[in-house]
Order: C-alpha cells, then structure tokens, then sequence
C-alpha cells in the first residue's frame, strides 16, 4: 500500500517538472529566518504535546525529566508559543516594510477567510475525533476485525461523498452560512445519537443511523468551505487586494489570475489594513 | 489496529479489547469470579469513556457555531461586482 503511494508521489513529481512555471517579474525572496522560527516553534509545540504522555502534562510524571518542578511538556509548548509569537511580530515587520513575508499577518483580519478556516478547523477535529472513537468502539470494545470496523464506516463516507457532491450540483445558489450551520448541527445531532446509543452490550449496528447523520453534516460543510475560504478575495477585486492574496490562499496562485503591473502599484507598502477586508457584495457578513 | 488497540490514554491506563484484558487477568491468577465483576466493570468504564469523548465532540461542534456568522450568505461570485 504505502510503496504504491510513493510511485504515484514520484509519478507527480515527474509530471510537475513539465508544467511551466508562470513567468515571475520579481525573483520571490524566501524568508530564510521565519522559516527557521515558525518550523522550530511549531516543532516544539508538537514534541511537547507528543511527549506528554511520558513526561506529563504540567507535573513531571515518575521518573520523566523536569525543569524548576514542571513538566517538560509546558516548558516546551510555552517556548514554541514564544517563538511563534516572534514570528508573528517578525511577518507583520516584513508586511509593513513591504518586504515579502510568508504569511500575510493582515489575512488574520479577514472576517470571510477566518470564519472559513476556523469552521475547517472545528470539522478537522470532529473528523479526526469520530475517525478515532469509532474504531474503537468496533475494534476494541467489540473486537471487529479491522475490515469490519472499515465496513462500518462506509455510511459515513456514502453520505459525506453524496452531499458534498450533491449540494453545489442540485442547490447551486445555496446559502452557504446555512448549509454550513445546518452541517454542523448534523455533526452534533450525529454525535448525541452515537452517545445516546453507546451502552454495555450495544452490538455494531448502533453506529449506522449516527454514521449517515454525521456523514451528511461533513458532506454539507466540505460542500462549502473550500469555496468559501479560497474565494474569500474575490477575483474581479484581485487589482485592489494584490499580494497578500497570492501568499494567504492554499490555491491563491492559480486562481487569483494573471499577473498585472497595476496590482503592485496600486498597493502601497505601507498599508497597514487590507483593502479586502471591507465590507464587499461578495464579503457581505451581515 | 494492534496498535490502536493497544492506545494508551492521558491517564496512562491502556485501552485494550475484553480479551486482551481477560488474558491478563489470567496471567496475574485472578479467580474466575472476581474477573467476571473486573470484567464488568472494566466494560462500563470503555463505555464512559468513549461517551466522553464523543461529548467532547459535540461540545466542539457547538462552539464552531459561534464562528458561522462570518460566512457569507451568497455563495462567493454569486453576485456580480458593481462596475
């Protein structure tokens, strides 16, 4: 299975050497000092979280190593904080001296694109919360083998495919605040079923009717989400928010449109808000 | 799997099958009375946990509703820019 995926990877590297790179005016600058502070403070975040269970949360565990009397794990999550932080404030330097940073501090006060990313993150975390309990439940508690437990989930995976699809085909103009509240008060829905249903001596059937809702719920939200967050800089504005567009959205390069030489003129470097941030027809949040 | 089965929790009790932990008792000499009642209650305590989880969950899933109200109402481009 997993040598299978390093063909493909390696046939997709192959294939990308083809694709022409779009010719760039200016040579982009990395900026080799946030890359070293933003990877070590997210390094070290993920080490303390992931050590945590040896070492401890706040109090040293038996035996674990400890400094000044606490954990490892709160020293090493405060000092990756820290250097995030640090990394903040070196970006926004960058923005305001027009330099190039790797984020784009001022994306952060885009009510469209927040409002999109935190809704993925909240998804991010229920998925991978379900994805685990549930296996679980099957595997463990009722000792399913691993093809069973999969079985089991196939619901969830139907109905997430069928609504995800199915919403921008037969519902186009949809709302997409309300597809994206009532995907979440199905994930909810979901869950309080699955908890209602979870006692001694439940069998594997419990998990079908909680699997569809949830599954419905994550179809609705992964139907809206990406739109939502990669078009939160609508394209006929591109000329007036310029750069930071390009570097904030995972898909910003190729969809904000050809390179124009009014984009960079027309932002100056010391514009501290982000023109996309104002009210706009497609922004509109009240 | 084996080692999903084998997942240690926060409090560093592992989450192990009914089989697995009948095993163990076994190995340390429990008589067979006692393991049906630790059998039991050790059940009623996979149980809860996993229903805390889930809770947990669901908890989220209400929270992230306080951030809808900064997704738009019109699906994005929907609306064509003033000129």
């Amino acid at each position: 299975m997993f040598a299978g995926e390093v063909i493909v990877v390696i046939a997709i590297l192959f294939l990308a050497r083809r694709a022409a790179d779009e010719p760039v005016g200016k040579r982009p600058h990395l900026d080799l000092i946030g890359v070293l502070v933003s990877s070590s403070g997210l390094a070290l975040v993920v080490l303390g979280v992931l050590m945590s269970s040896t070492w401890g949360w706040f109090l040293p565990k038996e035996g674990a190593t400890s400094f000044l009397g606490l954990s490892l794990t709160i020293w090493f999550i405060t000092a990756g904080l820290f250097l995030l932080w640090l990394f903040l404030r070196w970006q926004q330097r960058l923005e305001r001296t027009g330099k190039e940073p790797l984020i784009a501090p001022s994306l952060f006060g885009h009510r469209q694109l927040t409002g999109g990313l935190i809704t993925f993150l909240f998804l991010f975390l229920i998925q991978a919360g379900v994805f685990f309990t549930v296996p679980l439940f099957l595997s463990v508690v009722l000792g399913l083998s691993p093809m069973e437990t999969g079985i089991r989930l196939v619901p969830l995976s139907l109905a997430l495919l069928v609504v995800a699809a199915g919403v921008p085909r037969f519902l186009p103009q949809a709302n997409p605040r309300r597809v994206v509240r009532v995907g979440l008060l199905a994930l909810v829905a979901g869950l309080l079923v699955l908890i209602a249903s979870l006692e001694v001596g439940a069998d594997a059937s419990i998990v079908f009717v909680p699997m569809i809702i949830i599954g419905f719920g994550m179809g609705a939200l992964a139907s809206q989400l990406g739109n939502v967050t990669v078009s939160a800089v609508p394209t006929e504005q591109s000329s007036e928010v310029g750069w930071p567009a390009e570097h904030g959205h995972p898909a910003g390069g190729p969809l904000s449109g050809p390179r124009s030489p009014a984009r960079s003129s027309s932002l100056p470097s010391r514009r501290r808000s982000w023109p996309g941030s104002r009210p706009t027809p497609t922004c509109r949040s009240r | 799997m084996k080692d999903q089965a084998n997942t240690y929790l926060a409090a560093g009790a592992p989450f192990i099958s009914n089989s697995e932990a009948q095993a163990e008792l076994d190995k340390a000499g429990v008589p067979a009375v006692a393991q049906v009642s630790v059998l039991a209650s050790y059940e009623d305590s996979q149980i809860a946990g996993l229903r805390t989880s889930l809770s947990i969950l669901a908890v989220m899933g209400v929270i992230s509703l306080f951030f809808t109200g900064r997704i738009p109402r019109e699906q994005p481009g929907s609306t064509p820019a003033p000129a």
